[in-house]
C-alpha cells in the first residue's frame, strides 16, 4: 500500500513538472503576435553612414487597417515598414519598437540589397543576418537596379506579394542553374575565398501603378564585398553555361538567315586547371550537352540527317561565344567570376601561395580552351519543318 | 528565489537523506553530506548573484604558467 | 566491493562505447576552427593515433576484470595516493559532466528555448539523468544500441538529404596549414572525443566475463562505429559548408538547414537538434553514472542510488561556474583543455598499467582479502 501511494505521488508529481515545463510558456509564440516576413531590402538612408530597412510581411489579418506600422504601404495582402539606423539591428529595433506584433524572420524569402549600397559594400550588414538564429543562410540574395524597396513595394499583377514571388522566381530559375539563385551562404563562402568574385542577380522594377513587374536584369560582379560592375541577361548564359548543371534552357542559334531554337535538356562542364611553364595557368573547360530542336526557321535547303549535325556544329559554336564573351567582360572587371582561382589553390596549393599575390596578371593571361559537345537525339513531335517540307515537294 | 533553492534541496535530503540515516550507512551519509553542501553552496551563490572563480580559468594559469597551451 | 550489481554484456559495452563517441561528432565547431576544411585530416590521424590508447584501457580492464578504475587506483598507488589520485578523477568526471551539460543548455538556449532560462533545460535533463542513473547501468545500456542504430540512420538520411549540396572539392588542399594547427587538432581529438573513453573503466565491474579477446573486439568495435560517424560528419560539413565551415558554432544545424529537396524536404535542422538531444542525454548520464560511483566508492559505500540526486545537482550547480560564456568554452576546448585532460586520459592510465606491470598486479584474490560490502 505504501509502494501503491509512492508511486502515486511520484506520478503525479511528474505529470505536474511535465506540465509546467513542456508547454513552453516562455518561448510561446501565436501567430496573431508575429509578422511573417516576406522579404527585407536594404538602402543607403539619406543620412550619410545610414541605412534604410524596408520589411515586407504577409498580412494575416486582411480585414484590419494596416496596423499602424511606421510609413505603412502595400496591398492588402502586404505591410511594408521602413526605418533608418545605423545599422540593421537600430532598424529592426525600430520596427519592432513601432509595431504591435513581432517580426518573424523564419519565412523571409528574399534579402535584397540596392544598388548604391552595393557599391559601397555589403560586408558589414551581412552580419546580423549570419549571427541571428532565425534568420536563414539558404534565403535568396539579389540586388536591385535602383532602391531595394522599390522591389517590396512594387505592385505584380502576378502576386500580391513581391517577397514571395522573388523567392518563388529564383527557385524556379534554380531549376535551370543553381548560378542563379545566390543563396547567402553561396556569397560568404566566395567571400571567404578572398580572390574569386561574388556574382548576385540584379532585377529591376520596371512598369508604372498597378501594373508593374519585376525583371531579370543580369548579374553584380563583386570584387570582395563592393559591386564593381555587372553582366546584362546575354552575358550572364555565359556564366551559368561555364559552370555546367544546367537543365531546361533554350538557346537560339542562327546561320545569317536560317534560326534555330534549341533546348538544352541537360548540360555539364568538366573544368581542368594546369600550369603553364611561364607561369601562368590553362584552363580548359569540356562540356557535353543533350539538346533537341525547339524551333526552326529556315534550314528549308537541307535534310534532316545533315540538319542536325549541322544544328550540333552551330550550338557547340553558340556555347563556346557565350562562354568566351563572359570571359573577356570577367577579364575586362578583372574579376574571376568564374572561381579558376579556387580551382588553382585546392590543385596546386603551393603554386597558389606565390600566384594569389599577382593574380589579376595571372588571371588577365588565362589560357581558356572550351570543348563543345553537342548531341541533339531527337527534334520534337515532328522532324522537318513546314518549310523544309514545302521545299522537298 | 534562495527560499526554492534550500525548498528544493530540503526535499532531496527528505528523499535520500533520512533513509541513509534510517539504515545506518555511515559511510554513505558521509559521502552524501560532502556532495550536499558542496552543491547548496554553488547554488545559494549563484542565487545571490556572488561571483565564483572558475576552476578551468585557475588551470589554464597554471597550464600557461607552465609555458603550455596552444595560442588562441 | 562491487557498487552496481547489475550485469551488461559486451555488445551492449560495444554500443555505449560507439554512442559516447557519436555524441562528439555533432559538436565539431571546436575541431573547425583550427584547421578549418581540412578537419578531417586530423581526425583520420587520430583513428590511428588512439589504437594504443584504447588498447591501454582495454588492457587495463582485461587485468583487473572486478575492479573499477579507482579500485585499481588503490591497488597500484596503495590507500593513500589511490585515494588522492581518485579524488582528482572525482573531479574529472564531474567537470566532464558539467561541461557536457553546458553543452546540451546553451543548444537549447540558443536555437530553440531563447527566452527560457538555461536552468530549466538543464534541470529537466539533469532529473531525467538521476533518474536513469538510479535504475543502474543495464538501463543505461538499453538506451544505447538502439540509439546508435538510429544515429546511424539519421547520418545515413542527412547525407542523402545533402548530396545536392555537397562538393567534395572542398575538401581540399591538404596539409597547407602550419604543422603546429594539425598537431594541436590531432591532441584534441585525442582527448576531447577518444580519451573520455576512460570513464568507461568504472563500468567494468558491470561487465559480464570477457575474453581478451572479446574485450578487444568489443572496444574496438565500438570506437571504429563512434569515429566513423565522426568523420563522415565532418566530411559532410566540410563538403557542405566549404570555407565557411569555421565561422559557424553549430556547423551541423547549419548544414542541416540547407537541405532543399523540393518544398517538402527543407529545413531539416529538426534531425540535428533531434540527434543532438538524445546523444548528449545519454552522454549526460553516463557521465553522470560515472560520476556518482565515483563518489560512492570514494566513500566505500554500495548507496550510489542514494547519492545520485545529489551528484546530478552538484553537477547542474558547477556547471555554470566553469565557464562565462560559450566563447571562452570553445577556446578552452581548443587551447587548454587537452593539456587538463592528458594527464587523466593517457599519462596516469598508462603508468598505473605500467606500474600493475612492475608490481606484478592483480594478485590473485582470496576470500580473506575480499572486502565486505558496506
Amino acid at each position: 500500500m505504501h509502494a501503491h501511494l509512492k508511486r502515486m505521488v511520484t506520478i503525479f508529481l511528474l505529470l505536474s513538472m511535465l506540465i509546467v515545463f513542456l508547454t513552453g510558456c516562455w518561448d510561446s509564440r501565436t501567430i496573431e503576435d508575429q509578422l511573417i516576413l516576406t522579404g527585407i531590402a536594404l538602402d543607403v538612408a539619406d543620412d550619410p553612414g545610414k541605412i534604410s530597412v524596408t520589411a515586407q510581411a504577409a498580412n494575416i489579418q486582411q480585414g484590419k487597417a494596416g496596423s499602424g506600422e511606421t510609413g505603412g504601404e502595400g496591398s492588402n495582402e502586404s505591410i511594408v515598414m521602413k526605418a533608418t539606423g545605423d545599422s540593421l539591428t537600430a532598424c529592426l529595433t525600430e520596427l519592432d519598437r513601432d509595431s504591435s506584433q513581432k517580426l518573424l524572420f523564419h519565412h523571409n524569402q528574399i534579402r535584397l540589397f540596392g544598388i548604391e549600397l552595393a557599391e559601397q559594400g555589403i560586408k558589414k550588414h551581412l552580419d546580423l543576418i549570419m549571427r541571428d538564429q532565425k534568420a536563414r543562410l539558404e534565403v535568396p540574395i539579389a540586388i536591385v537596379d535602383g532602391r531595394g524597396e522599390e522591389a517590396l513595394t512594387a505592385k505584380l499583377s502576378e502576386m500580391p506579394l513581391s517577397g514571395l514571388f522573388l523567392g518563388n522566381n529564383f527557385e524556379a530559375q534554380s531549376a535551370i542553374s543553381p548560378q542563379y539563385r545566390v543563396r547567402l551562404i553561396d556569397f560568404v563562402q566566395r567571400l571567404l575565398d578572398g580572390t574569386a568574385a561574388p556574382v548576385i542577380p540584379i532585377i529591376k522594377v520596371t512598369g508604372e501603378d498597378d501594373k508593374q513587374e519585376i525583371k531579370m536584369a543580369g548579374m553584380a560582379v563583386f570584387h570582395d564585398d563592393q559591386m564593381i560592375g555587372r553582366l546584362t541577361n546575354e552575358e550572364t548564359v555565359g556564366y551559368i553555361l561555364s559552370f555546367g548543371n544546367v537543365k531546361k534552357y533554350n538557346i537560339v542559334v542562327s546561320d545569317g538567315q536560317n534560326q534555330a531554337g534549341l533546348h538544352i535538356a541537360t548540360l555539364d562542364c568538366k573544368r581542368e586547371v594546369t600550369l603553364r611553364q611561364d607561369g601562368g595557368i590553362q584552363v580548359s573547360l569540356t562540356i557535353t550537352s543533350v539538346v533537341s530542336v525547339s524551333e526552326l526557321h529556315g534550314f528549308k535547303e537541307m535534310k534532316p540527317p545533315e540538319l542536325l549535325k549541322y544544328l550540333e556544329n552551330l550550338a557547340q559554336e553558340e556555347i563556346k561565344n557565350e562562354i568566351t564573351d563572359c570571359f573577356s567582360v570577367a577579364q575586362t572587371l578583372d574579376a574571376d567570376i568564374f572561381g579558376f582561382c579556387t580551382m588553382v589553390s585546392k590543385k596546386y596549393p603551393k603554386q597558389w601561395n606565390e600566384m594569389k599575390e599577382r593574380w589579376s596578371e595571372v588571371f588577365s593571361d588565362i589560357d581558356l580552351s572550351i570543348q563543345v559537345k553537342v548531341r541533339i537525339p531527337e527534334t520534337g513531335q515532328i522532324v522537318q519543318s513546314l518549310e523544309m517540307e514545302e521545299n522537298m515537294k | 528565489m534562495v527560499w526554492a533553492v534550500i525548498g528544493g534541496f530540503a526535499l532531496i535530503a527528505l528523499m535520500d537523506f533520512l533513509p541513509l540515516i534510517r539504515r545506518k550507512k555511515w559511510r554513505a551519509v558521509a559521502a552524501f553530506v560532502c556532495t550536499f553542501c558542496a552543491a547548496l553552496t554553488l547554488e545559494v551563490l549563484m542565487v545571490l548573484n556572488i561571483e565564483i572563480p572558475s576552476v578551468m580559468s585557475a588551470w589554464e594559469s597554471f597550464i600557461r604558467w607552465l609555458g603550455m597551451g596552444y595560442a588562441a | 566491493m562491487k557498487i552496481d550489481k547489475s550485469q551488461i554484456s559486451g555488445k551492449q559495452f560495444m554500443f555505449m562505447v560507439a554512442f559516447f563517441l557519436q555524441s562528439s561528432a555533432l559538436l565539431t565547431s571546436f575541431l573547425a576552427g583550427i584547421t578549418k576544411n581540412e578537419a578531417w585530416i586530423p581526425v583520420v590521424i587520430d583513428i590511428v593515433l588512439c589504437i594504443p590508447l584504447i588498447f591501454l584501457y582495454r588492457t587495463l580492464m582485461v587485468m583487473f576484470p572486478e575492479k573499477n578504475f579507482l579500485q585499481v587506483l588503490d591497488e597500484v598507488y596503495g590507500p593513500v595516493v589511490g585515494k588522492i589520485i581518485g579524488i582528482s578523477y572525482v573531479w574529472f568526471f564531474i567537470t566532464l559532466a558539467a561541461v557536457n551539460l553546458i553543452d546540451i543548455g546553451d543548444f537549447a538556449k540558443i536555437t530553440f528555448t531563447t527566452e527560457t532560462p538555461r536552468m530549466v533545460p538543464t534541470l529537466i535533463c539533469v532529473l531525467v539523468t538521476v533518474w536513469a542513473v538510479r535504475h543502474g547501468i543495464k538501463v543505461i545500456s538499453r538506451y544505447s544500441k538502439l540509439f546508435t542504430i538510429i544515429e546511424f540512420i539519421i547520418v545515413g538520411v542527412s547525407i542523402v538529404l545533402l548530396f545536392n549540396q555537397m562538393d567534395f572539392t572542398n575538401l581540399l588542399p591538404v596539409f597547407t596549414q602550419p604543422a603546429i594547427k594539425y598537431v594541436q587538432s590531432v591532441h584534441i581529438i585525442a582527448t576531447i572525443p577518444c580519451g573520455e573513453l576512460v570513464i568507461f573503466l568504472m563500468v567494468t565491474p558491470c561487465m559480464k566475463k570477457l575474453t581478451p579477446r572479446e574485450s578487444t573486439k568489443y572496444w574496438f568495435g565500438g570506437v571504429a562505429m563512434g569515429m566513423i560517424v565522426l568523420l563522415v560528419v565532418l566530411l559532410r560539413d566540410i563538403a557542405v559548408l566549404g570555407k565557411a565551415l569555421h565561422l559557424f558554432t553549430l556547423p551541423g544545424l547549419v548544414a542541416l538547414r540547407l537541405v532543399n529537396l523540393g518544398e517538402a524536404l527543407s529545413r531539416m535542422e529538426i534531425i540535428f537538434a533531434v540527434a543532438l538531444a538524445m546523444l548528449l542525454f545519454f552522454k549526460i548520464t553516463v557521465l553522470c553514472y560515472v560520476s556518482t560511483i565515483a563518489v560512492a566508492q570514494l566513500f566505500g559505500t554500495t548507496q550510489y542510488k542514494r547519492l545520485a540526486v545529489i551528484v546530478g545537482i552538484l553537477i547542474m550547480a558547477y556547471a555554470p561556474t566553469l565557464y562565462p560564456s560559450s566563447v571562452e568554452h570553445g577556446i578552452s576546448a581548443q587551447t587548454i583543455v587537452p593539456f587538463i585532460w592528458t594527464p587523466f586520459q593517457i599519462l596516469l592510465p598508462l603508468l598505473t598499467y605500467i606500474l600493475a606491470k612492475i608490481r606484478k598486479l592483480p594478485k590473485a584474490i582470496t576470500p580473506a582479502v575480499k572486502k565486505q560490502e558496506v
